[in-house]
């Protein structure tokens, strides 16, 4: 597996169980450990989708970045500002990534 | 307000297509018990459920069924790859094909269109949790 499968996984693996804790902790907002449990998770989230974006494209609008006009598929001409990125790589649905 | 982030909830990757599966599949999109009208059942109820605890809970799981919808699409999309004239035939498919051709549009494995019918929001809390334990099942 290499490094954008396995931080991808990351993302997919901590991403589920936080969305499942979120689910548990709207009905029990004062569990203690659920929320140690949501805390922990998210800073694994999102080291991960930090490391993720900063080599392999965004995932987010927040996360997309400009790069230079010929890279990444981007079909600006050269004399262009920077290019928008979010729209290069595969889409999810594509399923070819992973 | 909705963020997209660009992933699935669940991975989906197809080798071999089936377009006789992606038609039974494709119900779980826009039929009865799919989760488009699971999305929006959770996400048009929440408005008037007095208990905040509850109208989050309604916020995330309907927030939830959107992945879902899309972990769906992606399935039939890609159960739908590369299909020659014979494959469309032999499947059943053809008859998806001659009016949608490999577009996703929410129907019943049977043909019936989505319809809003299909679920309730009544602005009863009681009414409308039950509604959602009849459609979900033990999941809520």
């Amino acid at each position: 597996m290499n490094e954008k499968c396995r931080l991808m996984q990351v993302i997919y693996e901590t991403g589920f169980a936080l969305d499942d804790a979120a689910l548990y902790l709207d009905t029990h907002p004062c569990d203690p450990e659920a929320i140690q449990f949501f805390e922990t998770t998210r800073n694994y989230y999102k080291k991960a989708v930090e490391d993720y974006t900063g080599q392999f494209g965004p995932l987010s609008h927040e996360t997309a970045r400009f790069t230079a006009p010929g890279t990444d598929g981007c079909g600006c001409q050269s004399g262009n500002m920077n290019c928008w990125n979010w729209v290069q790589d595969p889409w999810p649905w594509e399923g070819d990534d992973f | 307000m909705w963020s997209y982030e660009k992933r699935l909830q669940y991975p989906v990757k197809i080798s071999r297509p089936d377009p006789k599966a992606a038609m039974v599949i494709l119900t779980q999109f826009g039929g009865p018990d799919g989760e488009l009208a699971a999305s929006q059942r959770y996400l048009s109820q929440r408005y008037t459920m007095p208990y905040r605890e509850v109208a989050g809970l309604l916020t995330d799981i309907g927030t939830e069924e959107l992945a879902h919808m899309e972990i769906i699409c992606a399935i039939v999309h890609q159960l739908t790859k590369n299909l020659s004239p014979e494959d469309l035939v032999a499947s059943g498919f053809d008859k998806y094909y001659v009016d949608h051709t490999l577009g996703l549009w929410p129907q019943s494995a049977g043909g019936a269109p989505f319809s809003a019918t299909v679920f309730q929001s009544k602005g009863d809390p009681i009414t409308d949790l039950f509604e959602d334990m009849a459609a979900d099942g033990t999941i809520v």
